[in-house]
């Protein structure tokens, strides 16, 4: 299926997808990711300063797609993996941001484990490679 | 503004039509709708249309659906307009029909929905379905819409202790309404078996915990109060609406087990009705995916979040309980043409109000007061209706 | 002006395949190793040198004082487009930075380590980043593909408070016809498998290199305490360093091949970081990175202060998923 999401679509947000590039609201300092043109606490619409997310949290909750339900983007992968899960992540600095749970994956994925950040391919489209975030349980907690 | 009640509504069978295309497919409603009006309806009296569809036949006309489709049934003068929000798309055409009559803009107005979702590969239908989400950062985690409802189940049930086994009994109760309904597109009935032991979709989802794609289309006429008896003697008049939206991803929502959308939604529509929920008789909600109907329960103000499932498990939702909920098999078993949903809802409702519900045996009984609930993606907007039989 | 090692960091997959899979599979393995690494599905060498990068930018270096980049890697995601506009995005570099990058022989690494030293040195700027990450790839029915593995390393250069500092260093090419080779437009490595030949080779060019060295800085082999041969293959580095009058003590620390397999460019330098994990201050340490067609690069360092990392070791004997050798197929797109 088609671009959906263009190749300069997809460069515009870089730096969130590469390193978790957030802002922060200096009226009221709610850190926001991704970033938006409004505060999602107080309607500030200007005055945000970037930060550097750590890129660790907790599972706040996931699920796991089954290869055949994948959306066409993820096809090869999921029938590679044959099923792939998904994580809600919590992030130390507040916000919840959604990305796939990369290998090792415990055996029994379970809300509140600790994860991290790692930089991964997430699919190819157009014989371009589009990189981003995904997430790991952290070691010790498998 | 002017009250409006429902003089008329058609809706085909959901399911899989691959001889019929939109066009078709609305025609067939519409034929229905016009026929359904008591004391007669020539076409011609319609003044404006609102009609929902997302894809618009899987993106062959995105643009000007609306008057693409009046045309085909004749009327191509009629002022007319696509409405997009998703699967509430047929909800909030019905809301916008609703105000234009509300307000004095037209005295008769056509609200509809259609969705031809069976005519594209699977590959397609999988697009299609995935760009309601906020595509740019939920769907590039591999994510579907089924993966988001499931997310969204996983934290229910850490939250309340929510069980698998009590989320596929929403799956078999809409099944056992919609082996009775004969324009539902699953007519069979299914146990917790059956459920827990489906192709996985998304955990903890088996393919049963899951709305169908489906074909459909479903057409309601609206007229203001003071032109009712020139159409019937048995108005169905809406006595309270709402709309509600939210941020479309999950990830920027305080609270995932609960739609903001939808109790935004029914907030307003109970305020406007006059009405608590325990005046409800019976509901048509959004029950995409088995947690949906769940979430619903506590956004539609049925019981308090957590301790809704009470109602499923005592069989209170179940046809001749205290609140049936979903008696036409909801989108689990009746289908689930996109578009159309919202509409379908509303011609469900007019139906069970005049005791015109196609199988006598699926009839709820002195019923007055009843209430539709429609959801656009996984939250980003939500439309309630309540109806009530007035003569 | 002393420039030398400020940090470190490492990389393995999270994935491995053990020799006896393709055993079970194959009849044989054309390599020797007992475990090997595998890089993800959704891994390449960009994505695993971005991840031994931020292990060295670990704690107390600023992003922002990178002023060079050197990359080397046989098996970069691209054949042609460059990296270093991703890496300095990924990693959050300044983007007025001078990069190089290398890739035409598994020598990369040294090249790209050499070439930050001397940036460096010329006192152009603060601080270097060098990584060097592989995933080569060959034809499964191929042996060459059955030692085939995947890491990263990076290190920080720079000229205050390092761990280690460069000494010196002697680079050698000679014409070698024959040995590990990738024809333009192909993703596989092959060789014509003549051992005895190319396996010479190495070892005579090795010992050109090192002698070199050795005589350059007026010392014997008995005054290094640590020597890391690149692991082309499971014998040849120690047959090298025991020609040269290298001990199995000197040896053994700088050995990963056994649990690691053929990790490309990036060999020598996970050699190299498995060494500084033990190292203390004083002590010397000789590398070789070496290249197919055929050049070495060989390098000293003396060690200043004990580096405080997850030890090389350590990381490759946690938390690994085995893969059968279908799972295994699968993974690296070669089903």
């Amino acid at each position: 299926m088609g671009a959906h999401i263009s190749i300069p679509m997809y460069q515009r947000a870089v730096k969130q997808r590469y390193r978790l590039v957030g802002l922060k609201c200096s009226n009221c300092g709610q850190i926001i990711f991704p970033p938006k043109a409004g505060c999602k606490s107080c309607g500030a619409l200007d005055n945000f300063t970037e930060v550097q997310l750590s890129g660790r949290g907790k599972i706040y909750s996931y699920t796991v797609i089954a290869g055949a339900g994948a959306p066409p983007e993820f096809s090869e992968e999921a029938a590679y993996r044959g099923a792939y899960p998904v994580v809600l992540v919590e992030l130390e600095e507040g916000p919840r941001i959604i990305a796939q749970l990369t290998e090792p994956v415990p055996a029994e994925i379970k809300i509140g484990m600790p994860v991290e950040m790692v930089l991964r391919q997430i699919y190819t489209e157009e014989d371009v490679i589009r990189y981003g975030y995904k997430f790991k349980v952290l070691e010790g907690e498998k | 503004m002017r009250r409006v009640a429902i003089i008329g509504a058609g809706q085909t069978p959901y399911g899989d039509f691959p001889e019929l295309g939109v066009k078709e497919l609305f025609a067939m409603a519409f034929k229905e709708a016009i026929e359904s009006v008591d004391k007669g309806i020539a076409p011609h009296e319609i003044q404006q249309a609102f009609i929902g569809s997302l894809s618009a036949g899987s993106g062959f006309q995105l643009g000007q659906l609306a008057p693409l489709l009046m045309g085909h049934v004749g009327l191509p003068n009629v002022p007319a307009v696509r409405v997009e929000n998703a699967c509430a798309s047929g909800g909030f055409a019905l809301y916008n029909a609703i105000n234009a009559v509300a307000s004095g803009q037209c005295d008769v107005a056509l609200a509809a929905g259609v969705e031809k979702m069976r005519d594209v590969s699977s590959t397609k239908a999988k697009y299609w379905l995935g760009i309601s989400g906020d595509t740019e950062f939920e769907r590039l985690a591999g994510l579907t819409f089924a993966g988001i409802y499931a997310i969204i189940a996983r934290r229910y049930m850490e939250e309340y202790g929510l069980t698998r086994e009590q989320l596929a009994k929403v799956a078999v109760k809409n099944h056992y309404h919609g082996k009775m309904n004969p324009k539902a597109q699953f007519r069979q009935e299914i146990t917790v078996e059956t459920v827990l032991k489906g192709a996985p979709v998304a955990d903890p989802f088996t393919v049963w915990d899951c709305s169908p794609t489906s074909d459909g289309a479903a057409v309601v006429l609206l007229c203001s109060e003071d032109r009712v008896k020139e159409f019937t003697d048995h108005p169905v008049f809406i006595i309270g609406y709402g709309i509600g939206s939210d941020y479309l991803a999950l990830q920027d929502r305080d609270s995932i087990t609960s739609f903001k959308a939808t109790r935004q939604a029914s907030t307003r529509a109970y305020r406007m009705a006059g009405i608590t929920p325990k005046e409800i008789d019976f509901a048509e909600v959004h029950d995409c995916f088995t947690i949906a109907e769940i979430l619903a329960y506590g956004d539609l103000g049925f019981g308090e979040k957590g301790e809704v499932i009470r109602l499923l498990e005592e069989g209170e939702t179940y046809l001749g309980g205290r609140l049936p909920v979903n008696v036409s098999g909801g989108l689990k078993s009746k289908g689930h043409p996109i578009g159309a949903t919202g509409c379908g809802q509303a011609y469900e409702v007019f139906n069970q109000l005049l005791g015109r519900a196609k199988n006598p045996e699926r009839q709820i009984k002195n019923a007055e007061v009843g209430l539709s609930h429609n959801v656009g993606g996984s939250g980003g907007t939500a439309a309630v209706f309540i109806y009530r039989r007035e003569g | 002006m002393e420039v030398g090692i400020v940090s470190y960091g490492t990389y393995f997959p999270g994935l491995g395949i053990t020799r006896s899979e393709y055993q079970k599979a194959l009849g044989n393995c054309g390599a020797n190793f007992s475990e090997k690494t595998v890089a993800d599905f959704d891994e390449d060498s960009l994505t695993m040198g971005i991840a031994a990068a931020r292990d060295a930018l670990f704690e107390g270096i600023n992003p922002e004082e990178i002023s060079f980049l050197t990359w080397a890697s046989t098996s970069p995601p691209y054949s042609e487009k460059l990296l270093s506009g991703s890496i300095a995005e990924m990693l959050g570099l300044k983007k007025n930075l001078f990069s190089a990058e290398y890739g035409q022989s598994t020598r990369a690494g040294g090249e790209a380590f050499l070439t930050a030293v001397s940036l460096v040195k010329g006192g152009f700027g603060q601080k270097a980043l060098v990584i060097v990450a592989d995933a080569p790839r060959a034809n499964v029915k191929d042996p060459i593909e059955h030692g085939l593995a995947a890491g990263s390393a990076a290190f920080i250069l720079g000229t205050e408070n390092p761990l280690a500092v460069v000494d010196n260093f002697v680079a050698l090419v000679q014409e070698n016809l024959g040995e590990r080779f990738r024809k333009a437009g192909s993703g596989e490595i092959k060789d014509i498998g003549v051992k005895t030949f190319t396996g010479e080779a190495y070892q005579k060019l090795i010992a050109k290199a090192v002698t070199e060295l050795l005589e350059k800085e007026n010392l014997k082999p008995a005054d290094y305490n640590y020597a890391v041969f690149h692991e082309i293959e499971s014998r040849l580095p120690l047959k090298a360093g025991k020609k040269l009058g290298f001990t199995d003590e000197q040896m053994l620390p700088g050995l990963l091949y056994e649990n690691t397999g053929d990790t490309g460019a990036a060999s020598p330098f996970l050699s190299l970081a498995a060494v500084l994990d033990r190292a203390k201050p004083g002590e010397k340490v000789i590398v070789t990175t070496y290249g197919s067609g055929a050049g070495v690069i060989a390098f000293s360092l003396t060690v200043k202060k004990p580096a405080n990392r997850v030890p090389v070791r350590e990381k490759l004997a946690s938390g690994k998923k085995y893969l059968n050798f279908i799972q295994y197929l699968r993974v690296k797109r070669y089903l």
